[in-house]
């Protein structure tokens, strides 16, 4: 369109629309009013199409119901301006009040756009973060062990800890996964729990327990009792002397005091009672606390698809100990076990990458280059 | 009598009395975790034994090289090296590759016209125009 | 160097033309197949032989001289199977030599080096002791290390005295050529462009042959004692088919 033309259209169209692209105004200039409702998306004005529409429908001037059914997004409803006191408003107000709220102004103030930052709101930390202390929600405690355990008597031990842990709550009926609260026991506790046994072959979980005897098992209750509520740390027996004093007959079993406070389960080897491999991990609930129990103390992650595959503990601690998915073994691992390859002579194998260091080694020339490199300051 | 030199004896000619084999060393690169070493993994744990056995006079080395292709070194007795990358191939197609390495000599690859390539003097002699068979025109 | 005319008169021996030979056919019937050019063979041969060097200590196992059908695998080494066992020759008629070859093969005998004229697939090889030979073409059925023998030949000679076989090969009971198989080798990979007309494309045609090599161990003439006892006829000059030449 020629620029004398849009001049023209400009003055002629008038504001029936507050904007239409020119070409979109040039195209539906000649046609008449009905088919211009397409336009509607491009213009917010209140004397649309769909708004005579509805006038008519309702007979008044002021029909009931949203003012533009499909103009507004619901995006905007929720953050943009507030609804209701536009509502308020009257009629009269409508075109004054569309032109304000479109800047998010309250009416009255007039707008100003700035020409520099001075002056303007600051959003965000006034600086100066990191002079600040840290505050409690900054110190970070792991979920897990710093370590992981690989050996087989550390495994079970954790093993039978989780599951008497489980069983304990299980017997309370308290929530499972409270246990988890606890990263470390008291020594006198875990020497509780270590020495409580699981009956084999049991399948109930809240009824595998066999205590040590009445007074153990008042205590584990109690203890058992505080976990959850408000402060976890102090799950501490109130009768510590006269426990410790009680089990004095499985001190030998300990190492010595000072090196076994550092050591993962205060120095026990192996758990006392295998009872806890045959437990079923059938229920979801159970199976979660228990493996999220378990990793905590073992410091393995358990993957969906073999949190799905397993069902019993016994299955739980194969995964980490490599016995369900073994890792995939080196070659010259599977090599230097043949039987048949170590009975040849002519055969050599490496487990590591030969380089020249190797060949000048074999070569008897590596001394030589050494000596050589050493008499020139190039090696010291 | 004009000085001569001292006249080699013998040349060593491998094979006209005992007979070495070319190939002395043959060496085995594998990587335990790329799948291009497939095949070479699974001839070394099939095909190798055998293959030893049949071939005591050549050392075999076994030796990872990670992240690498799986290449097999043949070391030769005039001095060179061949090697053989048997990236994606099957175990037997890798037992061609070894009885390839085994049976070559280690040469260079040269296009030769003539069969027969000689260290000894001629038989005859050189040719002489001024003895025997002197035609009378 | 001794010319011609000198030599025979020293000799004192008629040179005999080549236009005097006559081909008798005292040849294995199979002789013109090409399967049958070449005999692998590790065997010993009946006579000993001071000049053949010994690779394997094998122990000989004694054959009979003329070998029947019923026997036709002989069996020379206990530790070869049988498959690798060399084909006995079967000749069915002592080797005929004229009075005057014998005369004259202790000149050829004693002059050393000697050279042959080996055939194989139709395909002459002039050898010599310790020659390589690249045959054009992958050896079947061969391993490195294993020994052939050739007994196709048509030229055997030395400095100044030559046997040759006529319009025949020679017979293999005259003389002994040895070869092993070094290894296969192959060539470099050619890569001949073939091009058509109007066409802009270019058909790239590979090809990289292999080939076996052969060491020649040994070539020797068998002396007119050794044929004598391997039981050899002497006959007239005109039905033998092989003669000694001087130089010529």
């Amino acid at each position: 369109m020629r620029p004398s033309l849009r001049l023209l259209n400009l003055e002629v169209q008038g504001s029936r629309a507050l904007y239409v692209c020119s070409v979109c105004r040039q195209e539906a200039r000649p046609r008449p009013i009905v088919a211009r409702q397409f336009l509607r998306h491009a213009s917010s004005n209140a004397d649309s199409l769909s708004e005579r529409v509805r006038r008519k429908i309702w007979g008044t001037d002021n029909p009931p119901g949203l003012k533009d059914p499909y103009g507004e997004s619901l995006l905007e409803k929720r953050f943009g301006k507030p609804k209701p006191q536009q509502q308020e408003e009257s009629q009269v107000e409508e075109t004054d009040e569309l032109a304000e709220s479109s800047d998010g102004l309250e009416p009255g103030v007039s707008y100003e756009p700035a020409t520099s930052w001075h002056g303007l709101e600051r959003v965000g930390h006034l600086g100066g973060w990191s002079d600040a202390p840290p505050s409690e929600a900054d110190t970070y405690g792991s979920f897990g062990p710093k370590k992981k355990l690989y050996k087989k008597g550390p495994l079970s031990l954790a093993a039978h800890q989780a599951a008497v842990e489980i069983s304990l709550m299980h017997a309370l009926n308290k929530p499972l996964t409270n246990v988890c609260n606890v990263v470390e026991h008291d020594k006198s506790v875990f020497k509780m729990i270590w020495q409580t046994k699981i009956l084999p072959n049991s399948t109930n979980w809240g009824e595998a327990l066999e205590y040590r005897n009445e007074n153990a098992k008042k205590s584990l209750f109690y203890i058992f009792e505080q976990i959850g509520s408000a402060q976890p740390e102090t799950a501490k027996p109130a009768d510590e002397n006269a426990e410790v004093e009680e089990f004095e007959d499985f001190e030998e079993f300990e190492d010595p005091s000072g090196a076994a406070s550092k050591q993962a389960f205060f120095g026990y080897q192996d758990a006392r009672f295998k009872g806890f491999l045959t437990l079923p991990l059938t229920d979801p609930a159970t199976k979660f606390a228990f493996l999220k129990r378990f990793s905590q103390l073992s410091g393995h992650f358990f993957p969906d698809n073999i949190v799905s595959q397993i069902s019993t503990v016994k299955q739980a601690v194969d995964y980490i100990q490599g016995q369900l998915h073994p890792k995939p073994k080196k070659l010259a691992e599977h090599l230097e076990n043949n039987k048949r390859l170590q009975a040849m002579p002519n055969i050599k194998i490496f487990s590591k990458r030969q380089t020249t260091l190797h060949r000048d080694d074999e070569m008897g020339r590596r001394k030589i280059i050494e000596s050589e490199l050493r008499a020139r300051g190039l090696l010291e | 009598m004009p000085v001569q030199g001292i006249r080699t004896v013998t040349a060593a000619r491998n094979g006209v009395g005992a007979f070495i084999l070319q190939c002395k060393r043959l060496d085995f690169h594998y990587c335990d975790w790329a799948g291009s070493s497939r095949g070479m993994v699974a001839y070394l744990k099939h095909h190798l034994p055998a293959f030893a056995k049949a071939n005591p006079q050549i050392e075999i080395r076994v030796s990872p090289r990670p992240h690498k292709h799986p290449v097999i070194k043949g070391h030769y007795i005039n001095g060179r090296e061949k090697a053989v990358c048997v990236r994606n191939l099957e175990p037997e197609q890798i037992v061609q590759k070894t009885n390839l390495l085994k049976q070559a000599s280690g040469e260079k690859l040269k296009r030769t016209k003539k069969p027969v390539t000689s260290l000894n003097e001629s038989v005859r002699g050189i040719w002489s125009p001024y003895h025997g068979g002197l035609k009378s025109v | 160097m001794f010319s011609r005319t000198t030599l025979a008169r020293a000799l004192a021996l008629p040179i005999e033309h080549s236009s005097a030979r006559s081909a008798s056919t005292t040849f294995r019937a199979c002789l013109h197949q090409a399967t049958s050019t070449t005999t692998t063979t590790t065997s010993q041969p009946e006579a000993p032989l001071s000049a053949t060097p010994r690779a394997q200590s094998s122990i000989p196992i004694q054959q009979p001289r003329f070998l029947t059908s019923s026997n036709t695998v002989p069996l020379t080494r206990a530790d070869v199977p049988v498959t690798k066992q060399p084909v006995a020759p079967t000749f069915d008629a002592p080797l005929k030599v004229s009075q005057s070859l014998l005369d004259l093969l202790p000149n050829l005998t004693s002059q050393k080096p000697h050279f042959i004229t080996a055939h194989l697939h139709d395909r002459p090889y002039l050898l010599t002791a310790g020659d390589q030979l690249r045959l054009p073409f992958l050896m079947p059925k061969v391993k490195s290390g294993d020994i052939l023998r050739f007994n196709r030949a048509s030229v055997l000679g030395s400095r100044d005295f030559t046997l040759k076989g006529g319009a025949q090969y020679l017979d293999e009971r005259m003389f002994e050529c040895r070869v092993r198989v070094m290894g296969f080798e192959s060539e470099p990979l050619r890569i001949t462009e073939k091009t058509k007309r109007r066409r802009r494309h270019v058909q790239k045609v590979t090809s990289k042959h292999r080939y076996t090599i052969l060491r020649v161990m040994d070539v020797k003439v068998k002396t007119a004692e050794e044929l004598l006892e391997a039981g050899a006829v002497v006959v007239e000059s005109a039905d033998s088919d092989a003669n000694v030449e001087l130089k010529a």
